[in-house]
């Protein structure tokens, strides 16, 4: 069953009571939430993912709640904590339904450590992945979702994980989460693109979740073999280029943007060079992404690892 | 930082077994002691190197590495292997061998 046959009611009651069994990638979710923002933010984004009427076990039990006492009626604000795992301070409820997504990827970057798991978006064409890796802000999730409604299949916006051992990639496809001027951009490639509700903070300013295809929800079981790590650079204005990056470097830097390469020790070691000597890896600079989702197919026309 | 005595002998940290992997002229070194995880040039690889294999002075390092860089021992390389066994220690990798 997909989440968008459950009709409001039951969607309410089901997280009312802790039972949304929602599966996204390699991970089962029994989300609690008492808040219509987050039922509403689940509806629009997640009506593709499968649903479970009831599991004997859980990876993550998710609870997003109106928080404690006064603050209800008060400037409410909301609680986000994963049972056993994860617990954040309460916040300004209107933030409820983006503090799903942020806290459910704090909580995979910190506790999931059974793959290699690096800050990057991968998408996926006729078999062959590529990592879009690069520091926030340089344009990761603009590029996915550019990619992604030109066709190429969502595997990750935010967490890529790499099976032990190989360049083999999890999906965990999930809503992409897209700043300020690049909802936006992402609207001119295709109006008909659907957001969940927008999300405004001080930090990053205006947020907005963009629902995943259906079809990568679909394929959310079937695994992808990396055979390329594209280190991103946004510079506004500047025209696209693809240079190559030698393995120290991308090694170095998908390390850095690697969430527990640090824990992994030397299995991480082993695994991350094994990576990066599988990968062809390059530094796409771009000033559109227009041009950067031209580039990247121009790179995949060609042979494997070309 | 002064430069380190002509007499004393390095040794890799013992207990240490590194792991290595080269591409053309970097090396990444894993230390699993530390969990780090360092890059080296070419010149510094071989220093390392050849602290991983023996216990040297300052004039036997030069010596080593030279051999292994097929280049002459000369000044440059023995300032540069003075300054190289002083950020080793530093990074933990290698410690100082009493005579």
């Amino acid at each position: 069953m997909r989440l968008e046959e459950l009709s409001r009611t039951d969607l309410e009651r089901r997280l009312a009571a802790g039972r949304l069994f929602l599966r996204t990638g390699p991970f089962l979710l029994a989300v609690r939430s008492t808040l219509p923002d987050v039922a509403h933010a689940l509806a629009l984004l997640y009506a593709d993912f499968p649903v479970e009427t009831d599991a004997p076990f859980a990876d993550f039990h998710v609870n997003v709640m109106p928080g404690p006492g006064l603050r209800r009626w008060i400037k409410p604000q909301a609680t986000f904590s994963v049972t056993g795992y994860f617990e954040h301070d309460p916040f300004d409820a209107r933030l409820a339904h983006a503090f799903f997504e942020w806290g459910l990827n704090a909580c995979i970057a910190r506790r999931v450590h059974n793959y290699l798991v690096v800050h990057g978006a991968v998408v996926e064409r006729r078999g062959r992945a590529i990592a879009l890796v690069g520091r926030s802000g340089a344009g990761k999730s603009t590029l996915c979702a550019a990619l992604v409604l030109d066709g190429w299949r969502l595997l990750s916006d935010e967490l890529t994980l790499l099976v032990p051992g190989t360049t083999t990639v999890m999906p965990v496809a999930r809503p992409i989460s897209l700043k300020n001027q690049s909802v936006d951009i992402v609207r001119s490639l295709d109006a008909g693109a659907r957001f969940g509700p927008p999300t405004v903070t001080l930090r990053k300013g205006t947020i907005r979740h963009l629902r995943p295809p259906a079809d990568s929800v679909h394929r959310m079981g079937e695994p992808a073999v990396l055979e390329r790590l594209l280190f991103v650079n946004f510079q506004a204005g500047a025209p696209v280029t693809v240079a190559p990056t030698s393995r120290a470097e991308a090694f170095v830097e998908t390390a850095r943007q690697s969430m527990n390469y640090g824990v992994l020790g030397a299995q991480g070691f082993a695994h991350l060079t094994h990576v990066v000597e599988s990968c062809a890896c390059a530094t796409l600079t771009h000033g559109g992404v227009a041009d950067a989702v031209r580039a990247i197919a121009a790179l995949h026309a060609g042979p494997a690892g070309s | 930082m002064s430069r380190p005595a002509l007499t004393t002998r390095y040794r890799l940290r013992p207990g240490r077994p590194l792991q290595w992997r080269t591409w053309h002229d970097d090396s990444l070194v894993f230390d699993p002691a530390s969990g780090d995880t360092h890059v080296f040039d070419a010149v510094a690889r071989e220093g390392l190197a050849s602290l991983e294999q023996e216990t040297l002075d300052l004039d036997a390092l030069t010596l080593a590495m030279s051999r292994r860089l097929d280049v002459a021992p000369d000044t440059a390389l023995g300032e540069y292997a003075a300054r190289l066994v002083v950020d080793l220690e530093a990074l933990g990798l290698i410690v100082r061998v009493a005579s």
